[in-house]
């Protein structure tokens, strides 16, 4: 199983560096192999390429602004929560993740 | 999705489309106020460099409205929106429109009825041109909306604060501090905090900053009064809570979150809630009564640049920290939470 997780928030400082870190953590737990992408106050250190999205059962949104790149998520399964909902409850999210995988 | 749907979903989420204006706004604010605070330094000196640099400030610090309203319309309706949320957050700034207010309402009108604009079905031959026409037509009927009906009683509501806020004195700003620190403590950044935040960052527009230094006061308390908290009596939390403390305290003081203290705040939010708006309101109102203005709109260490009294900054900061931290204890104390059994949840 494989993961895209894309965070933004208000500066790209802390809220979705803590809650990348957060869901990352859990994913390891579960061995599910991840790949994130950190937006906000225009810094994108790591992009996601196309290939590593297409790659993906799906991608996680966690965000408390708009993402930028869009484009490049057409017609892949998206779970969308807000940042500070993944930074509390990187479980759940996890969880809803695995459900929306395994449901055709 | 119906139109009618799209209309409800983007008006509910009017508060991510703000975010999203801000989010690109500040980086246009830490450059201008970078610059303008250079340009302080070299005041005595002639030399074409230091001119250049104070240029550089005031376009920043000017700037950042029309950049916040492009991109509340490009949150809104995607590419689109950035040219005409550029142009009607100009016309609210230089028209006397409402400012930065009359702007962020203007963003969200016309991304919005240019998403409306290019959802209209037009005849084959006007299709290919009709993406570059639609943006055209939104910001005629935005502009109009702004510059007659709704920028007035905005610019007419903000000189009535204006020179009420000018006419309180020390005492009265004391008050303002008192009240903005109650909603700044009460919700971690919540839609409380926000009102209060954008409400403090709207009247920098007509040269008022003590607000500004009110709320830019009281974001770190709450974060750094509840990990002082967990080490002053570290008996009170779990584990897991001492070491989110212990690792996050450093993001509060670097960044400047108040949302930092959500994961402390969530098992207990009460007892929490209750300590942080003591210790805001206590900075809050030293805060006003000392005149403590920010000239920018900043976080974290960068503030510490555009105070007036850095100094002062420091100082009604930790009676704030402090308070927070002694009451949550005090309050967690006489109702004891039940730590064995918590940190036992946590390892399952």
């Amino acid at each position: 199983m494989k993961i895209s997780l894309i965070t933004a928030c208000l500066a790209g400082v802390a809220h979705s560096k803590m809650a990348a870190v957060a869901i990352k953590k859990e994913a390891l737990l579960r061995g599910i192999e991840i790949d994130v992408e950190e937006q906000g106050g225009h810094k994108i250190p790591v992009r996601l390429t196309q290939e590593q999205i297409n790659a993906s059962d799906l991608v996680i949104i966690a965000k408390a602004v708009s993402i930028s790149g869009k484009e490049r998520l057409a017609g892949k399964k998206i779970l969308d929560v807000t940042v500070s909902f993944a930074l509390r409850n990187p479980k759940t999210v996890l969880d809803q993740a695995i459900e929306l995988i395994n449901k055709k | 999705m119906g139109i009618g749907k799209e209309t409800k979903d983007i008006f509910k989420n009017t508060g991510l489309h703000f975010r999203t204006g801000v989010s690109y706004m500040l980086p246009v604010l830490l450059i201008g106020g970078f610059f303008g605070s250079i340009a302080v330094l070299g005041k005595t000196s002639d030399a074409e460099i230091w001119k250049l640099f104070k240029i550089i400030g005031d376009i920043g610090l000017k700037y950042f409205v029309p950049v916040m309203a492009a991109y509340v319309a490009f949150s809104i309706t995607d590419t689109p929106g950035i040219a005409p949320g550029f142009i009607i957050g100009i016309l609210a700034q230089e028209t006397d429109s409402g400012g930065y207010l009359g702007a962020l309402v203007g963003g969200i009108l016309v991304g919005y009825f240019t998403f409306l604009a290019l959802k209209v079905k037009v005849p084959e031959m006007l299709e290919s041109s009709w993406g570059m026409l639609a943006p055209v037509f939104s910001t005629l009927l935005v502009s109009i909306l702004i510059f007659f009906f709704i920028g007035p009683p905005i610019a007419h509501l903000m000189k009535t604060i204006s020179t009420y806020l000018q006419s309180i004195g020390n005492g009265g700003n004391a008050s303002m501090g008192a009240i903005m620190g109650f909603f700044g403590g009460i919700d971690y950044g919540g839609p409380f905090s926000k009102t209060q935040s954008t409400f403090a960052t709207a009247v920098t527009n007509l040269k008022l900053y003590t607000p500004l230094g009110i709320a830019g006061a009281i974001i770190t308390v709450p974060p750094l009064g509840l990990c002082l908290a967990t080490i002053l009596n570290p008996k009170l939390y779990t584990k897991t809570e001492k070491n989110y403390a212990k690792s996050s305290w450093i993001y509060a003081v670097v960044a400047g979150f108040t949302e930092i203290a959500i994961p402390l705040a969530a098992g207990d939010i009460i007892r929490c809630t209750i300590a942080t708006i003591c210790g805001c309101m206590i900075t809050g109102t030293l805060a006003g009564y000392f005149s403590l203005e920010l000239y920018t709109p900043v976080l974290g260490i960068p503030q510490w640049f555009f105070y007036n009294k850095p100094l002062v900054y420091l100082c009604i900061l930790i009676p704030g920290i402090l308070t927070t931290a002694l009451v949550v204890n005090f309050l967690k104390k006489i109702s004891k939470r039940n730590i064995e059994e918590m940190e036992k949840e946590e390892k399952d």
